[in-house]
Formats: structure tokens, sequence, C-alpha cells
């Protein structure tokens, strides 16, 4: 009864899904309203199911793992409420977008629990399957899409090298299992095959969070979906594949974790500086987020570069602030509209706040946040990273971020000035109450962050360690 | 202890429920920005009376932090802010109070934009009101780079310079500034394993190359925000072109956070590796007040005068600063009081020439035309050369004496350039040059208001009772 109720989150998406195809099967007047519904309650189910047994299990379930589950939950819920808008502009199905991401949080939610190689790679590599699918959401069926169709090989070669990565290392040590794989690798440490199984493994999973030099695919791919796939991807499995990582590398591979380190360092500093330079040269607004967001996982990979769980909590902390602020920027997004369409270029968005200025206000505050400035909570993340990298002594890390942080500083001043001192030369559409809703929230979630981050913070801490 | 009234905390606050009601303002085209206006300078009075009443329970000294409050923020790593002050941080803040309502005085007539200027620069307030009673390290560099927001704002929607790189760049190379002083104070706080008050930094023993990296960077922090040569070109081609009054009396309150951030920061006992930056801070210092002064003295801009004036001041405010004893730090802090009142007056009387009420003419000689205006123009530009009309005049008597002891080759250079400026800011607005440009009598140019004179003559009283008493409104 008990390993039965451990699935009852898993059992409720899985009637979610099957209560969605039954419904687009079997109804004919369905809205886009009515799969958000669906979803909607399902996700709902599934998020209070994993607390309620996290407690009647007297916190059996890793209190980190509970953690990172319960924080995609959430930003799901907020990302298929924001998404709905987008549907129910233009009247859009919307089946297969609810449907693929309620199949990818069950992937999401089974690959952070997950305590077995093969089990690992293969809901990760199904997740990139629905990446790809996602992406191609709602396009038009006869036009070439050429970087998703890119993405879309690329992710099969890193799928490739991630499972021969497990292949290679279950070949040699003969389980899956992550507490098997660690002691043989504890002994066997020193080895060329070994090191080589868990260097692929460790690049397939960097593919999939968009470290540099991995993120080629990233900015193209986000721009030519839709926004609210481009607003999904960018935001909610972020925080799975940063649990992944965690256990991965902390769970399995730290007997070999000093000879991969000066790698992941390397890989760091390059997301930092492309992220950085990336979203200088951008015009489009959602490919310079992109880029912004590949620059915050260089942060959290050089602060992470320890695997210890200071290092956990302190990457995860910038994660969590920075994606709150992205959170806001992608639900400004949908207010970016003019004559029905949704507008991307830079310029499209000259002298905003000119006509809205709460949303002017709004994208100010979350990329204020996002450059670290105080007294915004992003001074939090930020204080919390370069406190750390001090703590190592990692001088040369820090001046990286600093590095980093002016050039995005660069970045963002654009936008600012765009918005800000540019004279509109266009008009902007009415702005759905529902998006000023989700923004009113992320900004009551930063000042309440703001002015009392210590008993969230020390909860947090707890979880990590 | 906590004080029974937190007056610290409110004084930062207050500007903060200032926008708050400027946001909720009704402003259109019939009230032409004025509800957004009277709120703004009620809250700055609001708070010149808060700031009023906590110089009445402090002791007037220089250093000795009083009204001590502190709030916690993190425990890991252990973040509070803590506030307090001194006369001294009382006395810049009250001044810069009084600017920043002068400043409001001189865009009162102006419609286009003033909730969204009344907003930033109410937040530009409540942050440097949290920089000038911050006490610890980490409070002190919260409101130091903070405030480098409403400044962009402010100067990019009003300044009319945001067409220009200039202002991209001197954005970046202040946050460069900030970053540098945000990675010393954090290797202090590693170090001690705790944040640490301002006056206790020069007590930390680091090891010799940390201490030579952490002084640099602090150095180097402050330095961005003082426009000394060879960083002087960014903030000069912006504060200089800005033609809003208010924007660039905020914009020209920056380099004074620099000056205070060596008050605060820099030990008075130096550590050997820091006499270097010193002697090259204070060669550097000279070199760049002559400079500015000649170049004040060469160009036409009026604009760019009142600039000079107020950068040689700072520089010499600097110096001063570099001085052993308190009581003369107490005299700068007398000085700079009188001195933010002068420019701030200067500004908004200039918008009344040139490229304000009368932008068809050229400032040269137009105050033969406006006589209300010249006599208090005069009034100004006297006390701001140093003449017995204000607090200026004993404090930097007492401050040059001081270089003149520390080091007469400073000093003289220091004079010199001083009276340079003077002499830049008097001479073209009387002087009759090139009979093309000149103005005659039929030109019809309009005086400022009586009501307008009233409130500068209000200034100039404030000046000489300043004079009389620089502390004249706290011991009656």
């Amino acid at each position: 009864m008990e390993a039965l109720s451990f699935w009852i989150p898993e059992i409720f998406l899985g009637a979610t899904l099957l209560l969605m195809s039954t419904t687009a099967w079997l109804r004919d007047k369905n809205t886009p309203k009515t799969f958000y519904t669906i979803a909607k309650f399902g996700v709902w189910a599934a998020l209070a199911a994993e607390i309620i047994w996290y407690y009647q299990s007297g916190e059996a379930e890793d209190s980190q793992i509970m953690l990172f589950k319960v924080i995609v939950y959430l930003l799901l819920l907020g990302n298929m409420y924001i998404s709905l808008k987008w549907f129910l502009g233009d009247d859009r199905p919307s089946f297969r977008f609810y449907f693929l991401i309620v199949l990818m949080q069950l992937l999401l939610i089974a690959t952070v629990s997950a305590e077995d190689l093969l089990v690992l790679m293969l809901f990760l590599q199904g997740g990139v399957l629905l990446t790809y699918l996602l992406m191609r959401t709602e396009l038009d069926p006869d036009e070439a899409y050429p970087e998703i169709r890119r993405f879309g090989v690329i992710a099969l070669i890193y799928a490739g090298i991630g499972l021969a990565g497990v292949w290679g290392l279950f070949s040699l040590s003969g389980s899956f299992d992550f507490g098997a794989v660690s002691a043989y690798l504890k002994v066997h440490q020193q080895e060329a095959a070994v090191f080589a199984a868990c260097a692929m493994i460790l690049v397939s999973l960097l593919f999939v969070l968009g470290v540099a030099p991995f993120h080629f695919w990233m900015s193209g791919a986000f721009s030519e979906a839709i926004l609210p796939v481009s607003g999904y991807l960018s935001i909610v499995p972020l925080f799975a594949y940063y649990a992944c990582l965690l256990n991965l590398v902390s769970g399995v591979m730290m007997p070999v974790y000093p000879l991969l380190r000066p790698a992941i360092e390397v890989f760091a500093v390059l997301s930092v500086v492309i992220g950085a330079v990336g979203a200088n040269g951008e015009n489009n607004v959602r490919r310079l987020f992109v880029y912004s967001r590949i620059f915050v996982i260089g942060v959290v990979l050089s602060v992470l570069l320890t695997f210890s769980s200071a290092a956990g909590f302190s990457g995860f902390v910038y994660l969590l602030v920075s994606m709150l602020a992205l959170t806001g920027i992608y639900t400004v997004f949908y207010a970016f509209k003019s004559k029905g369409d949704y507008l991307s270029d830079l310029n499209d968005i000259a002298g905003l706040a000119e006509s809205k200025p709460y949303l002017a206000a709004a994208v100010l505050l979350f990329m204020t946040s996002l450059l670290g400035f105080p007294p915004l909570i992003g001074f939090l993340g930020m204080v919390i990273v370069v406190n750390h990298l001090v703590d190592l002594h990692s001088y040369g890390l820090l001046l990286t971020v600093i590095f980093g942080i002016l050039m995005m500083a660069s970045a963002y001043l654009r936008v600012i000035k765009v918005m800000y001192f540019d004279s509109k030369h266009r008009g902007f559409d009415r702005v759905d109450r529902g998006i000023y809703v989700i923004l009113l929230a992320d900004v009551v979630i930063i000042v309440a962050l703001l002015l009392s981050p210590r008993e969230l913070l020390g909860a947090v801490e707890q979880m990590l360690r | 202890m906590q004080p029974v009234i937190p007056y610290l905390l409110f004084i930062v606050l207050l500007p903060l429920f200032g926008i708050l009601f400027v946001a909720a303002a009704k402003d259109n085209e019939k009230t032409g920005g004025r509800n957004a206006l009277k709120v703004a300078v009620l809250a700055v009075i609001a708070n010149l009376l808060l700031i009023v009443r906590a110089f009445t329970q402090i002791s007037l000294e220089y250093g000795k932090i009083q009204l001590v409050e502190k709030y916690q923020w993190l425990d890991s790593p252990e973040i509070s802010l803590v506030f307090g002050v001194d006369c001294f941080s009382l006395l810049l803040m009250l001044g810069i109070h009084l600017a920043v309502l002068i400043g409001l005085w001189g865009v009162k007539d102006e419609a286009q934009g003033q909730k969204s200027r009344m907003i930033f620069t109410l937040l530009f307030l409540c942050l440097i009101s949290g920089f000038l009673t911050a006490v610890d390290i980490f409070s002190f560099f919260i409101f130091f780079e903070a405030m480098l927001l409403p400044l962009y704002m402010l100067v990019g929607m009003f300044g009319e310079v945001r067409r220009q790189g200039t202002l991209f760049r001197f954005t970046l190379y202040n946050l460069l500034g900030s970053m540098l002083l945000f990675a010393a104070i954090v290797v202090i706080y590693n170090h001690q394993g705790r944040s640490i008050y301002l006056n206790a930094i020069s007590r930390v023993e680091l090891g010799q190359l940390s201490e030579v990296l952490v002084w640099s960077s602090i150095f180097a922090a402050f330095v961005s925000r003082i426009p000394i040569w060879p960083f002087h070109y960014w903030i000069s081609s912006v504060s200089a072109r800005i033609r809003n009054p208010l924007v660039f009396i905020i914009a020209n309150i920056i380099p004074l956070t620099g000056v205070y951030g060596f008050m605060r920061f820099w030990p008075k006992t130096m550590p050997d590796v820091m006499v270097f930056l010193v002697v090259v801070l204070e060669v550097v210092s000279v070199l760049t007040m002559l400079f500015i002064a000649l170049i004040a003295i060469i160009n036409k801009d009026i604009q760019y005068k009142i600039f000079s004036f107020m950068t040689v001041y700072y520089i010499f405010y600097l110096l001063g600063a570099f001085l052993p004893t308190d009581q003369i730090l107490l005299n700068v802090g007398f000085a700079i009081f009188a001195f933010l009142l002068i420019f701030a007056a200067l500004e908004v009387m200039l918008s009344y020439m040139g490229s304000g009420r009368h932008p068809e003419i050229s400032a040269e000689g137009c105050l033969q035309l406006m006589p209300r205006l010249s006599a208090v123009f005069t009034f100004m530009v006297l006390a701001g050369i140093g003449m017995p009309l204000s607090s200026m005049f004993v404090n930097n008597f007492v401050i040059m004496s001081g270089l003149l002891n520390y080091n007469p080759v400073t000093a003289f250079v220091a004079l010199g350039a001083l009276v340079l400026v003077s002499a830049a800011l008097l001479s073209d607005l009387y002087q009759r040059k090139k009979e093309d440009v000149m103005l005659r009598e039929e030109d019809q140019i309009a005086d400022i208001s009586a009501g307008e004179a009233v409130f500068m003559w209000g200034v100039a009283v404030v000046l000489v009772l300043s004079f009389v008493n620089p502390l004249w409104f706290v011991k009656g």
C-alpha cells in the first residue's frame, strides 16, 4: 500500500493525460480552456499528493528532491496559466501543448527522483524528445524551421553520447544503481574508460541545461518556437535538470569529479562570457533573454564547482531568484502585442513606458533584479554567489562573473533605453488582466522574499543539506 | 539598543511612501504634473523636518555614530541594514534635501513626464538618505550601488543626453566601480566572518596582497564617482550636458558620494601599501582641478562652467578629507552644506536664462537685462567663490589652512584653481565681448517673477544664517 501511495502523483498525472486524450477524442467542442482546466486540476492534485505523501511517510523522501519537485510543479502551474492567454488570443487548439507539458512533468519528476543511471538517462532523453515535439507545437507545417530541425539532429547525437556513457559505466561496474556505480568509481577512479563514460553522461546533461559550448541550439530554437513553449522550456525544466546534475555528481561521480572539474570550470566561464556577449549582440528580446539564461546557468555552474552542500545551496538560491525574474520577463512578453501580433524585435517596444508604464516598470524591476542590483531580490543571489566564490578563493571566476554582470548590464541598459528614452512608433494592444495578475504575484513574491528572506532561506538550506 | 523612534528608517522610507502617492496622483494635461510635484515637495519637506528633528537628538561631533538602528536581513551570510548618523552625515543629508527642493522649484513649470521625474527623484532621495545613514559595509554598498538606477533613468529620460553612448559608458563605468567595492566588501566580510562598521575597516588586518587588492578596489570605486583625470571624461560629458536643473543637481550630487566614501572608508593611519595611492590621488587631484578650471575659462557653455565649479570644489573637499583631523572634516561638512545650496540655486537660475526660459538667446550678457535675477545670481556666485556670505567662507579658509600646513604646493595649486573657476563663473555673464552675440536693451527678456525672486532670496537667507552659525537650525 505504501509503495502504491508513492506513485500517486504519477498516477494523477497519468490519469490527467488519459482524460485529456479522451476528451480530445470524444468531444468536438473543445476550447483552449478545456485542456488547461483538465491539466490544472491534474497537476494540482499531483502536487497535493506529493506533499501529503512526503509528510505522511515521515519525510522518507529526500527533502532536496521534494523541494525541487515542488518548485517544478509551481512553475508549471504558473506557466500553464499564462500560456492560456496565448491560446485564447487567437483561439488556437491547446491540446498538444498541455498534453506534452503534463507528460514532460511526469518525466521530470521521475528524472529528479531517479536513483538508477539507465532510468535517469531514459527519462532525460524522453524529456529531450518532448522538448523537440513541444518546439514544433502550433508551427506552420509547411515551413522548415531550420533551428528546430537542427536541435532535433543534435539532440539525437547527444542522446547517443549519454546512453553510450551509461552503457559504458554499466559494462564496467555491472550495475545501473547509483550506489553500486559510485562504489565502483571509488575504486577505479583513475581509469580512462571510467572518466570517458562519466564525461559522456555529464555532457549529455549539460546539453539539456544549455551550458556553453553546448548551447548553440538554444537561442534559435527557442525564438522559433511559440511563446508558451519558449517560456516553458526556458524556466520550468531547468530546476529538474539542476537537481539531476546535483544528484548525479554528488551521488555518483564524486570520486572522478576532480578530473572533470577543470572542464566544468571552463564551461562555466564560457557560459558567463557567451551569455553576456551574446545578449549584447541581440536585437530580438526573446533571444536576448535566452542568452541571459545561459549567463545565469554559467554563474550557477561557477558556484557549483565543488558540488558541496553549500555550493548546491548557493547555486539554488541564485537560480531561484533569477528564474523568478525571468518568469516575470516572459510574462511581460505576452503583453508585447500590437494589432494582434506578438512583438519580439527590440525596436518594436520603443516607448513602451509612454503607453504601458506598469509593464515597463515591471521589466525594469525584473532586469535590475537579474543583474543583482540592490536592494532587489537578485542582490540576495549575487551576495551568496560572490560570498561563495570569495570563500573558495576563486578570484578568477569572481572576476569573470563581475565582467559578465557588466556586459549584461550593458545589454539591459539598451532595453531600458529603448523602452524609456526612445519615442514610441507603434501602439500596443490592451493587456489582458491575467497578465497583470501574474506580474503582481511575481512582484509580491519578490518583495516578500526581499523583506524577509531569512525564514525561507533557512528552510531551503536545511532541505538542501 | 534601538532608539524609541526609528528616525533614520523613517527618513529612508518616507520618500518611498511619497513614490506611492505620486504614482497614484492624477496626472493629465489639465493638472500639468502639478499634483505629482506637490506630493514630491511635501515628501521632501516632511523628510527635512525629520532630519532637523534627528539633529536635535544627537551630539554634534564628527564620527560619533548615533541613533543606531539595526535590521537583520540575512542569517547566512549575516547581513543587516544598520543605520546611524553623525553630525556630518546629517548635514549632507540636509544639504541634499534642500538642493533637491530647489531643483523641484526649477522644474515646477515642466508638465511633461513630471510623474516619472518625481518618482525617480524620490527614489534617489530614499537611496541617498540610506547611503548617508549606512554605517556598516553591506548597508553602505547597497545604497551606493542602488542609487545608480534612478540616476540613469533621470539622466536618460530628462537630461537630453540620451542619444549619446556616453550615458551608457558613464553608467557602466560607475557600475564597475560598485562591483569592485562589492568584491572588496565581501573579502573583508569573509576575513572578519561578519559585517563590520565603516569606521572599523581601517583596523582590519589583511595579508599584504589582499590589502593591496582590497584598498585598490575601494579606491577605484570612489574615484569612479569623482571626475578625476583620467576618468573624468565620461562624467563630465554627461553631467555638463544635462539641461534639466533638477536632473543636473541630482547627477552632480553623485561625485559627493565618492568624496563621502573616501571620508568614511579611508583610514587615518594608512597601511604602508596605501601611501602610494594617496600621493597619486593628491597629484592627480590638483592637476585635475587646474585643468578643469582652465577649461572653464575657455569654455563658453555656462553649464560647463557650473559643472567645473562644482568639480573643482568637490576635489578641494576631497583633499580636505585626507587631512588628519576630525575637526577639519566637520568643516568640510559645513562647507559642503552651503556649497550644495549655492550650486543648486545657480543651476535653477541658469535654467531661467539661456537653455531654459529663453532658449532663443545666449546666456552671454543676459544678466544685464534681468535685474532681479542678476542680484540674486551675483549673491550666489560671490558666496560660491568664498566671499563672507555663507558657511563656505570660514570653512574653506580652515580647509585651505590645513592644506597649507600639510603641503603648501598642493594648497597653492588648489587655491589657483579655485580662483580661476570663480573667475570663469563670473566673467561671461556680465562681460560684453562681441557685438554680434551681445544682448540689446530691446531684446525684452522677462526677468524672474517676484515669487521666484523671494524663493531665491530665501535660499540666500539660509546661506547667510549658515555663515553666522552653521548649525543655526539646531541651536536657534
